[in-house]
């Protein structure tokens, strides 16, 4: 059974994000900033992360870097509303394996992780 | 002051955050212009800090029942004032975002503030007319600002 942690500092989104999921929820662990991220990492290894780039005390794309250095074989799929190349390349070159637009749909969503899920 | 062409990217961005969470009801009135950015604030407000080319603010700004009905449809029910902001500073954060992309290097995008009630008079953007949106949402009221001028 996989596991999946989901980072964003937004509560709302984080629970929109838990929802759309159609595995079994007690596998799904949540981390309101980077340092947090890394403290779940650790402990709860999971095999796909999704993550806000926009967070106080370390953005997305710095805890990107730090989640591969934990788990080279995590998976990781920015969910971010900053969607341009440059951003989009950069945490690409950081070891994201995706990218899902904000605002999304709860089947663009599904699409992403089952995506994800399948590799 | 910008021309009113300038700020559809603004709309269009803020159309497709309520299209994708499935708000089909809303409607997105005729832009008008003010002088006064305090007088069409509400409750709410997350603040868009525009520089580059242009400068000035975006402000999002929102009654706390538009804010609730935003939540509910997120599926929850807490309406507190941590969760509230929380729903504002998303969509102010996804429009900051989504419009960065379509305008381009011309505009540099700050990551948005939330403020409760009246802001302070040094945080709004002086001497220029503001585009005022206004947005309904199930009579539920809310309205995008866009007080930008070119450098």
């Amino acid at each position: 059974m996989k596991k999946f942690l989901i980072v964003d500092d937004s509560e709302i989104i984080r629970t929109q994000i838990k929802q759309c999921f159609d595995y079994d929820h007690k596998y799904i662990y949540v981390a309101k900033n980077g340092a947090d991220a890394l403290e779940k990492m650790r402990v709860v290894k999971p095999d796909i992360v999704t993550m806000d780039l926009t967070m106080p005390k370390m953005d997305g794309v710095e805890c990107i870097s730090k989640l591969v250095d934990i788990d080279p074989d995590v998976k990781i799929l920015v969910i971010s509303a900053l969607s341009d190349d440059a951003t989009c390349l950069d945490a690409l070159k950081r070891g994201a394996s995706g990218f899902l637009d904000k605002p999304f749909t709860e089947q663009e969503l599904r699409d992403a992780i089952d995506i994800l899920a399948e590799d | 002051m910008v021309a009113v062409d300038d700020i559809k990217p603004f709309i269009d961005c803020l159309e497709n955050y309520f299209i994708k969470r499935s708000f089909n009801e809303l409607a997105i009135e005729t832009p008008y212009l003010t002088d006064s950015v305090n007088s069409v604030l509400s409750d709410y407000t997350g603040i868009i800090a525009i520089t580059g080319e242009y400068s000035g603010n975006v402000y999002f700004t929102a009654s706390r029942s538009f804010l609730e009905r935003l939540i509910t449809a997120h599926g929850q029910s807490d309406f507190s004032e941590k969760l509230t902001r929380d729903m504002v500073g998303e969509i102010t954060n996804t429009l900051s975002g989504n419009s960065r992309k379509k305008l381009g290097s011309r505009f540099e995008i700050s990551v948005p503030d939330v403020i409760e009630g009246d802001i302070d008079e040094d945080v709004i953007t002086h001497g220029v007319h503001s585009y005022v949106v206004p947005i309904t949402l199930a009579k539920e009221k809310a309205v995008m600002i866009v007080s930008v001028m070119k450098i």
